[in-house]
């Protein structure tokens, strides 16, 4: 585990292994914009991971750590600028690979009523995945199959988007994405803009729909607490980086990286016992831009942690424990409870 | 309760507002009642349409058209809102009850800098020369945060981020020194960390300050971490009132209880499997019953009756028949014989838990 970014965290999982990403990189070159020069900004920067089988693989991170970019990377939309993603060993990026993973790689989008198509009716919306593969007849078929396993009744397939509740819309977002029998659904933020209740709704929904399918998720979310119900692992991303990759059981044992340990301390627990009294980690100042990522490791300029190594030697992502990995100097040695000496108890 | 030292700064009776549109009248807000003591804070949460941004908007007389105020009353410091002028209105607004408003993005005026609209602020309601109003500035944003204040203020709100923007805001909120704080989802636009941090940071400036805090939320564990009392709203009704720490840990309303339970946590518990089937009621028929009764696991033929809200222990209200029934045969610690007595029947009092 000397060089991270070439040697991925590889689950010893049983499970069959349906996508890998390989050192992944997607830099978005600078422009030269009224007057001023942007740099190149470096969206997602040497990512490692496989997926297996019937996990649901949950990517944590906060605005602009590079998690929407990953998924767009996962699905084909962006062609990364290095490294390669493999679908059960086919590259997806390939020139022409587009035509022949259409259906296998579904996305469903955190805003619903603008990922469906205003002037057609839900359940053509959701049969579409499946063109080129059935037939006219066979597509509505399955479509409205697949909208009554969500819970849409056929004649709510037949109304217009905006006829549709944003439940509902999500519910056939989900649809449309199961529809064709994918090898990886990737939810980018599917359930954040949902009330706590409808969440609630949809996570049972999707459980139930994997067990039914074997279908893999990868779950991608600003929210630790819902990545947490989900997820059977989670990568925590930072700038770009995954900082932080365990198994979700392996939680409750305790993050090893700062950030991910101020991430889990800024999560608002509902139950004023726990909540008052607590002091939180202050992490200084905001995340660097992404056109100018420090240094060395990419958290070092607000670690409470941070030594003189961390500013120029990157750390790589190296195995802590079974199936947890960190990209830290410093993991195994930090003080065990997440607070600094001085703060209160949890 | 009654004998609560803490003088009153707002109180909210059987206020109802509706929005009359073409297709049909929205029942967004029906018969809210509370009391916020002064220095005390009250969390009104709830799933969206709710009623609980309409509620907030009628307080503050913001409530858009086709929205109307259609009875109640809404008493501030003494004085009855629903009667004053827009001018008196607007001299409170800002001054005396400030708004945290949800989205800094589009909250600040992308043309002009924030040492401007600071001082906009301050000066709508106080005589202050240019540079006392500076000073006053300055100071305010170094109590939010912000670092290096008296070089920020020739800035545009595009050069600051999310985060930063929101700590503006609330410095034009505080720079008034309003007696009540309204902040509508006051982080709902943030990313988790920093979430964290305002929210530390209001809750300081609340208690520095002696302000009332009237929070807005959808979010659970920003009610926990800031409120002392809790309303829980559902289909334009409170149907659950009491302290936070009461109502986190034994709700009285199925509502209450299942919302609490669906909302996911990371210490321990996952127990997704509580789920709310079902939407909520359609606000354009006036209600019937208990609004939840559809929904409710609890419900019994009764709740086709609208339930009262009913203090049924002390400091603890809530609008659900069955609730009502076994709070009063459970072995819950009841009012004193001497306090209900002197209590009239009829009393919405929203006392502070001692």
């Amino acid at each position: 585990m000397t060089q991270a970014s070439h040697v991925g965290p590889v689950p010893d999982l049983p499970g069959n292994v349906v996508l890998a990403a390989r050192d992944v990189k997607k830099h978005f070159k600078g422009r030269r914009g009224l007057g001023r020069r942007h740099g190149t900004v470096y969206a997602v920067d040497g990512v490692t991971f496989e997926l297996n089988e019937g996990e649901t693989f949950g990517l944590v991170g906060e605005s602009g750590c590079g998690k929407s970019t990953l998924a767009r990377l996962l699905v084909g939309l962006y062609a990364p600028t290095a490294g390669t993603i493999l679908l059960h060993g086919e590259v997806v990026n390939a020139a022409g690979a587009g035509q022949r993973l259409r259906g296998r790689l579904q996305m469903v989008f955190q805003d619903p009523a603008g990922s469906l198509d205003p002037r057609r009716r839900v359940v053509d919306s959701v049969a579409e995945p499946l063109i080129g593969s059935r037939a006219r007849k066979e597509r509505r078929a399955a479509a409205v199959e697949m909208l009554e396993r969500v819970g849409l009744k056929a004649e709510l397939g037949d109304r217009y988007p905006h006829q549709l509740s944003g439940g509902q819309q999500q519910r056939a977002c989900i649809a449309r994405a199961l529809v064709a029998d994918p090898a990886i659904v990737v939810l980018d933020e599917a359930l954040s803009s949902l009330d706590v209740s409808l969440q609630a709704q949809m996570m049972s929904l999707l459980r139930d729909l994997q067990a039914e399918f074997r279908s893999t998720y990868v779950f991608i979310t600003h929210d630790l607490a819902t990545a947490f119900e989900l997820s059977t692992r989670i990568a925590i991303m930072y700038l770009g980086d995954i900082v932080e990759l365990l198994p979700a059981d392996a939680f409750r044992q305790g993050t090893l990286h700062p950030y991910s340990r101020a991430l889990v301390e800024a999560v608002l627990v509902p139950d004023p016992a726990v909540q008052r009294g607590r002091k939180l980690i202050q992490l200084s100042g905001d995340v660097p831009s992404a056109s100018l990522p420090p240094p060395g490791c990419r958290f070092h300029t607000r670690c409470p942690y941070a030594q003189e190594r961390c500013s120029h030697d990157r750390p790589p992502l190296v195995q802590h424990r079974a199936e947890h990995w960190v990209a830290c100097h410093f993991a195994g040695a930090l003080p065990p409870r997440a607070e600094p000496p001085t703060s209160g108890s949890l | 309760m009654t004998l609560d030292p803490v003088p009153v700064v707002l109180s909210v009776r059987d206020l109802t507002s509706r929005f009359f549109l073409p297709t049909g009248v929205v029942h967004a807000v029906e018969r809210v009642s509370f009391e916020l003591h002064a220095g005390r804070s009250l969390g009104i949460v709830g799933e969206s349409g709710c009623g609980k941004t309409a509620t907030v908007m009628s307080v503050l007389r913001l409530l858009p058209a086709p929205g109307r105020i259609v009875g109640g009353h809404i008493t501030f410091e003494g004085r009855e809102l629903l009667d004053l002028s827009d001018e008196e209105m607007r001299r409170i607004r800002g001054a005396r009850i400030a708004l945290i408003p949800q989205n800094p993005g589009s909250a600040l005026n992308p043309v002009l800098t924030i040492g401007w609209q600071l001082r906009e602020a301050l000066q709508a309601h106080q005589e202050l020369s240019r540079t006392e109003a500076r000073d006053r500035i300055v100071e305010v944003l170094d109590l939010t945060g912000i670092p290096d204040p008296q070089h920020q203020l020739d800035r545009y709100p595009h050069e600051f981020s999310g985060g930063m923007k929101q700590r503006i805001l609330i410095a034009m909120a505080i720079a008034n020194h309003p007696a009540l704080l309204v902040a509508d989802e006051p982080t709902t636009a943030l990313d988790t960390t920093m979430q964290a941090k305002v929210l530390e940071l209001m809750s300081e400036l609340v208690d520095s300050f002696e302000m009332t805090l009237m929070l807005i939320t959808h979010n659970m564990g920003v009610v926990a971490s800031v409120c002392e009392r809790v309303a829980v709203m559902y289909a334009g009704q409170i149907v659950e009132m009491g302290s936070a720490s009461d109502l986190f840990r034994a709700p009285l309303h199925p509502y209450s209880d299942l919302l609490l339970g669906s909302t996911p946590r990371l210490d321990g518990r996952r127990s997704a499997e509580r789920v709310i089937e079902g939407k909520p009621p359609d606000l354009m028929m006036a209600p019937t019953g208990c609004s939840f009764r559809d929904r409710c696991p609890l419900a019994e033929p009764g709740c086709a009756e609208p339930p009262p809200f009913l203090e049924v222990v002390e400091g603890r209200h809530v609008r659900c028949w069955v609730a009502q029934r076994d709070t009063s045969s459970r072995d819950l610690p009841r009012r004193s014989p001497a306090r209900s007595a002197a209590e009239p029947s009829t009393s919405t009092d929203d006392g502070e838990p001692s």
